[in-house]
């Protein structure tokens, strides 16, 4: 009883210091290794790092495809991509809004860092439409309300946890969402779209009438582009496009596509591609790749060792099965609290990764006992997680869109509140 | 035949092209790419990259020391250390390089892993030796040449395969092979100390003289230190320590120490204790060992990836599998192919476990046919394939040294080669004789 009162206090904490911008890593790590110490059990912390730190389906996923985006990004593909969906966007003014949204949406399954993808695609497209007259609040918002479209990529932390969990492939869990997610996405389109008519956002506003300062407003740091090169422009979206193609399900496999590709394989199919189609030295790719590597090691991996340390925490203090056994009570809430309980903690944390990769490792093995399956449900917390992470004000993709639309955050995190709220209730009746 | 002829090609031009400082896990990513292509084995090239990227056992142990090493560069704790045994290095510098040797080699019979040794030591004794003037590839390749030390361990896999075939214990192989043990690892460190001193690699040396690439782990630079905090100092040696303390085979373990500390655990407590004694934000803590981590993943697990990719390549091309039926096959000259086979096929391949075990279970129970005892010519093939590993440029520990030291590892091949092969000359002549 003392264990399991103590462990709800040292959870509250962890997530109020998440709150408060304590670095991530260190309070999850923080709260595993009390939880550890308090249940008398030290060596719980130190195997349940020992364990994510070396779990070879998070690691052979997850490091590959960051590998690759940085090759990506040295090779200027990305700048092609980018400008390539960017530019006949500009000629559909009427539908502006919800089109960078979409835009945004798509590019993001390639480019997946949610502020990564904000910088590239913001610095075209954010002046652009402030150009054409649209509110800068809410041409910052269009961008950043689709930077959740890494819903699509394997690159993520989540589609491998909940692979393992699930006993999927990545691209399984991946396609067990997508029409939740395209549904998501289309609904976040129109409700933008209602609300730029609605509260005249989208004509007639010059910076100045809004009110931005774009002093501080990061300038295009690279030369523009002059022409897209379309070649080079597909290369990021390669990859995914070959671990689909080569899915078992579509039986479009031949001798001459193998069947279900890793996406190791098609990470360095697409690297090699990259680095022949731009000409690049080989030796800066390698570099370049293995850099990648370890970033997304130090970065994303070390969220996951720290998820699971927390996780590896209260287990030890024995409350995931009190914790199950409630939740049996009441079942029904179970997919709300998934859906939600992400959301809200990446609303005011900037990040619902966290907080999603806790429920999942805690809640979602038991799904069945819900009555829910466990990649859905799963898919439900990272969804939800990264819906959130696009309203909310803290977020690093939000305050780098913010700058370019010389705004506070807060701007944009309140036209993006009703979409992203519609959306997630959206998805977790779908799912 | 083809293939063999092809992958020797490969494999040569692979060293030489490493050795004229290409890029060290693009040739041997390249090189092992070829062989797959030309052995018409394309998936074995993802494969071993697949399992090589997540080797639990190399992961856990050199990721943790890396992120352990950049926590002591953030406090400044590598700089006390440096500073505190300087002084004292300084005046021994004569005997600095076998003394490295000699260290190593007692620490590894404590902690067998070849890997885990030269990560725990390297982290305390590279940085001291490079600020003593050690040119850093002369400090990283004393530090590989110790690491065989495990051939003492009874709990080394090979000790106990060899006593099961000789129908004798683990202790009667250690004993039977002492003598040329010791024997060998004072021809290491006598010839280490002359290469050492014949090629002035021993005093006057900086990093940025010898080329290596500062801002891994443990670069002593920076402000000059006043004076030495005696605490700080000591907190690089914590993991080590308690490494060596709760080593199974010390038997020193009690109800307070925990019998058989990770590395993970030892680099944690030692991250804990340095952030507590220099009081170091733990923000700033945690990110500064997430990211050397994730820099030595970067750095020291691509080659390990690369050098698993290249010697896939070489199994794709039937290589390794001919080598060890020749190795079989033998007849004459037992002892010689005993020692050298096993180790020249460890310094390709940069682990000697493989070849050893199939050695020992296809070879040495014949050994009596050979004039020889069973448990002397297992030792032979057990001692050349550590002693291959010693000085091989694609072995994890050597890429770990190297790695500490900023250099390339073929650096270290090239000083550990004369050794190493003395070495093998001298136990042979002492056990097959």
């Amino acid at each position: 009883m003392f264990l399991n009162i103590a462990a709800a206090v040292v959870t509250v904490l962890t997530f109020v210091a998440i709150i408060r911008r304590v670095e991530t890593r260190l309070a999850l790590l923080t709260g595993g290794l009390v939880m550890a110490l308090l249940a008398l059990n030290p060596q719980a912390w130190s195997q349940a790092f020992f364990n994510s730190m070396t779990t070879a389906g998070l690691i052979s996923v997850i490091l590959p495809v960051m590998g690759f985006a940085a090759v990506m990004e040295v090779t200027g593909c990305n700048r092609h991509l980018v400008k390539m969906l960017t530019d006949p966007l500009l000629r559909v003014r009427m539908v502006l809004v919800p089109a960078a949204m979409l835009v945004t949406y798509v590019i993001n399954t390639a480019i997946s860092s949610a502020a990564g993808c904000t910088a590239a695609v913001g610095v075209v497209l954010i002046p652009a439409m402030m150009a054409a007259g649209i509110h800068p609040a809410m041409a910052a918002a269009a961008v950043f309300a689709g930077t959740w479209g890494s819903v699509f990529s394997p690159g993520s932390p989540h589609p491998a946890v909940i692979a393992k969990i699930a006993n999927l492939s990545v691209m399984d869990v991946i396609l067990a969402h997508k029409w939740a997610s395209i549904v998501g996405a289309f609904l976040v389109a129109v409700l933008l779209f209602a609300e730029s008519k609605l509260f005249k956002q989208d004509r007639d506003w010059t910076p100045e009438k809004a009110g931005s300062d774009l002093s501080k407003a990061k300038g295009g740091t690279q030369e523009a582009l002059e022409k897209v090169n379309l070649i080079r422009a597909v290369v990021p979206t390669v990859p995914l496009i070959l671990l689909i193609l080569t899915l078992p399900q579509l039986g479009l496999t031949t001798g001459f596509l193998p069947k279900g590709l890793s996406v190791l394989e098609a990470m360095l199919i697409g690297t090699v591609l990259g680095m022949l189609i731009t000409w690049t030295s080989p030796v800066k790719v390698t570099k370049d790749f293995f850099d990648g590597m370890g970033r997304a090691y130090a970065g994303v991996i070390g969220i996951i060792i720290a998820a699971g340390v927390f996780i590896g925490g209260l287990q030890a203090a024995g409350v995931i099965d009190g914790l199950i056994n409630l939740l049996k009570t009441v079942k029904s809430a179970v997919p709300l609290l998934g859906t939600f309980g992400p959301f809200l903690l990446a609303v005011l944390s900037g990040s619902g990764d966290a907080a999603a990769l806790a429920f999942n490792n805690a809640v979602t093995p038991h799904a069945a006992d819900f009555g829910v399956k466990a990649v859905d449900l799963g898919n439900l917390a990272w969804i939800g997680g990264a819906l959130g992470r696009s309203m909310s004000p803290v977020s690093a993709a939000c305050i780098i869109a913010a700058g370019f639309a010389g705004l506070s955050p807060f701007e944009l995190a309140k036209r993006n509140a009703v979409p992203m709220i519609v959306a997630a209730l959206a998805v977790m009746l779908l799912l | 035949m083809v293939m063999n002829v092809f992958a020797a090609l490969v494999t040569v031009l692979a060293f030489a092209a490493i050795l004229k400082g290409l890029e060290v896990r693009l040739t041997l990513l390249a090189a092992g790419l070829v062989l797959a292509v030309a052995s018409w084995s394309l998936a074995a090239f993802p494969e071993a990259f697949m399992r090589s990227m997540t080797t639990s056992g190399l992961i856990s142990v050199i990721l943790p020391v890396m992120g352990f090493a950049a926590v002591m560069e953030l406090t400044g704790c590598d700089r006390h250390l440096v500073k505190l045994v300087t002084d004292f290095l300084m005046k021994m510098r004569a005997v600095l390089v076998p003394g490295a040797v000699l260290a190593t080699f007692l620490i590894n019979i404590a902690i067998p892993s070849a890997a885990g040794c030269a990560a725990a030591v390297g982290i305390v004794l590279v940085p001291a030796m490079i600020a003593a003037g050690v040119h850093p590839a002369m400090a990283a390749a004393a530090l590989l040449a110790g690491t065989w030390g495990s051939v003492f361990n009874p709990g080394l896999m090979h000790n106990p395969v060899i006593a099961k075939i000789a129908g004798v214990s683990p202790m009667d192989v250690i004993f039977g092979h002492s003598r040329a043990s010791i024997v060998g690892i004072l021809v290491v460190a006598a010839l280490s100390f002359i290469i050492a001193k014949v090629f002035q690699q021993d005093r006057g040396w900086t990093p940025e003289k010898a080329g290596a690439i500062v801002g891994g782990a443990g670069q002593a630079q920076a402000l000059p230190l006043e004076r030495v905090n005696l605490l700080w100092a000591l907190i690089p040696t914590v993991p080590l320590i308690l490494l060596v303390l709760t080593s199974d085979r010390l038997g020193l373990t009690t109800a307070w120490l925990p019998k058989g500390l990770t590395v993970l655990e030892a680099m944690a407590i030692g991250t804990v204790l340095g952030m507590l004694a220099t009081w170091t934000s733990p923000e700033k803590v945690t990110r500064h060992f997430f990211d050397g981590m994730g820099r030595a993943y970067g750095l020291v697990m691509g080659i390990i990836i690369a050098a698993g990719v290249f010697i896939a390549g070489l199994e794709a091309a039937g290589v390794v599998k001919a080598f060890l039926e020749a190795l079989k096959a033998t007849t004459s000259a037992v002892p010689f192919i005993g020692t050298f086979g096993p180790m020249l096929l460890t310094v390709v391949v940069g682990s000697g476990d493989a070849v050893t075990l199939a050695f020992n279970n296809a070879v040495t129970p014949q050994a009596a046919q050979f004039g020889l005892t069973p448990a002397h010519l297992g030792s032979l093939a057990m001692i050349g394939g550590a002693l291959g590993r010693s000085m091989s440029p694609v072995a994890a520990a050597a890429i770990i040294a190297a790695g500490l030291a900023g250099v390339n590892p073929v650096e270290l091949t090239k000083r550990n080669a004369i050794p190493m092969l003395a070495a093998a000359v001298a136990v042979m002549l002492i056990l097959g004789g």
